[in-house]
């Protein structure tokens, strides 16, 4: 190797040296990658789903047949919750969420527009449910998250700095307790005033576009019995209810 | 089910020793290719996360041959997305303070940044494929789907465009150094 081209060489390497060590976390990347294989392994099943109707419905209608019975074959089954979740900061929600359940149904009423200054808006939401409230431990009653694409910014607990005012713990009261199935459930939940990492509510405020507001739940059990294993049930919204 | 938990754990643990080893290696040569330590980690971060999602790469060797072909790839085609992570990365990560040896040496990794970028995407591929991951002319048009004249015609450009320069620091250091 020519002088000019070892100095180029040792150029290089001290280049790359300042780069820095790599900050990612190996767990955390394997996450990434299974939830990739998850996301592609579900858009096979879809795509092989169409593929498969596709055919069905153009036999069906060349050889004139009625076979009104036949339905596509169902997509990837959602994810059950069969543990205690942890809703983690910077993480996406742990399971897939579905938006709707039989027999149990979760909405958000309302968010606050214009709570008073220096306090985090309250969220009203409704779960309606063919059984009372009666869940597990390992079960999710009715919890409101703040999202951004996907990802987790609010909602776990986060210590407030010690200058703030503000609580960093939400509060939570219930409309008119029933035990009659089919009656629905209010509940109104104050959002954390402490967000996640950088994450504040003035940040939120002045761009709340790529934010949203979740309530997430897993479905009720009948009196006396054990919450059934249930998909992940979740309602969104932007903020101010849009 | 246990299958699925089984290979991710092999990926996993492949992945915990491939970025233990060959982490910051790997920030390197992305750093080279694009020139911007966060965009680096990016580039690693994605490349990765691609390499986890195929069955190919399951040894460190294996995977770190892939993950450079795919950091290779995401420069080249220039068709990096603006990803979750890179939407979300600044409220979760917070800047580092520069070391010492950081500003001692800020001048020279300047100067070499600011050659690197000046070169056209496929000379500084050529470049940081010879000089700092010590490939043939062969591999490197192997690897960029160009034939051996093509590579040497970049490598010969771009060798001057850098030396040239770099004798000029080499210079201006030399004269800075007796001026002290």
């Amino acid at each position: 190797m020519e002088p000019e081209e070892a100095r180029i060489t040792d150029a290089l390497h001290e280049f790359a040296a300042g780069a820095g060590p790599l900050e990612l976390r190996a767990d955390d990347l394997a996450r990434a990658g299974r939830r990739r294989v998850r996301r592609r392994r579900a858009a096979i099943t879809t795509a092989a789903t169409l593929t498969v109707c596709a055919v069905v419905g153009t036999t069906v209608a060349v050889g004139g047949g009625t076979s009104g019975n036949e339905r596509p074959a169902a997509s990837a089954p959602p994810d059950i919750v069969r543990g205690p979740l942890n809703f983690e900061c910077g993480k996406p929600l742990p399971v897939r969420p579905v938006s709707a359940l039989p027999g149990t149904s979760l909405r958000i009423v309302s968010v606050e527009e214009n709570p008073p200054q220096r306090t985090a808006p309250q969220v009203a939401y409704e779960i309606r449910s063919a059984s009372p409230p009666n869940l597990g431990p390992a079960h999710v009653d009715g919890r409101a998250l703040i999202l951004r694409d996907g990802i987790i910014v609010g909602g776990p607990f986060v210590p407030s700095p010690p200058e703030s005012p503000m609580r960093a713990f939400s509060t939570k009261s219930f409309g008119p307790i029933t035990n009659m199935p089919g009656r629905a459930l209010q509940i109104t939940e104050g959002l954390p005033a402490t967000l996640c990492g950088t994450t504040t509510w003035s940040a939120i405020r002045a761009d709340p576009a790529p934010y949203r507001i979740a309530v997430v739940s897993t479905a009720y059990g009948e009196p006396g019995q054990p919450a059934p294993d249930s998909p992940l049930l979740i309602a969104e919204t932007g903020l101010g209810g849009r | 089910m246990a299958g699925t938990s089984k290979d991710g754990d092999a990926d996993g643990t492949a992945l915990a020793r491939l970025l233990a080893a060959r982490g910051t290696v790997l920030k390197g040569y992305a750093y080279l290719l694009c020139g911007d330590a966060s965009l680096a980690e990016d580039l690693v971060q994605e490349a990765l996360v691609r390499a986890l999602g195929t069955r190919r790469a399951r040894s460190v060797e294996h995977l770190e041959s892939y993950v450079r072909k795919a950091i290779l790839n995401l420069v080249m085609d220039g068709t990096r997305r603006r990803t979750r992570w890179l939407r979300v990365r600044p409220l979760f990560v917070m800047p580092t303070e520069p070391t010492g040896d950081e500003g001692s040496n800020a001048a020279v990794r300047l100067t070499v940044r600011d050659a690197l970028l000046g070169l056209s995407p496929r000379q500084r591929a050529c470049v940081v494929l010879r000089y700092y991951d010590d490939r043939s002319v062969t591999q490197i048009a192997e690897e960029l789907g160009c034939g051996e004249g093509t590579v040497k015609r970049h490598l010969h450009d771009a060798r001057r465009t850098l030396a040239d320069l770099l004798r000029e620091l080499d210079t201006t250091v030399e004269k800075v150094g007796h001026g002290a």
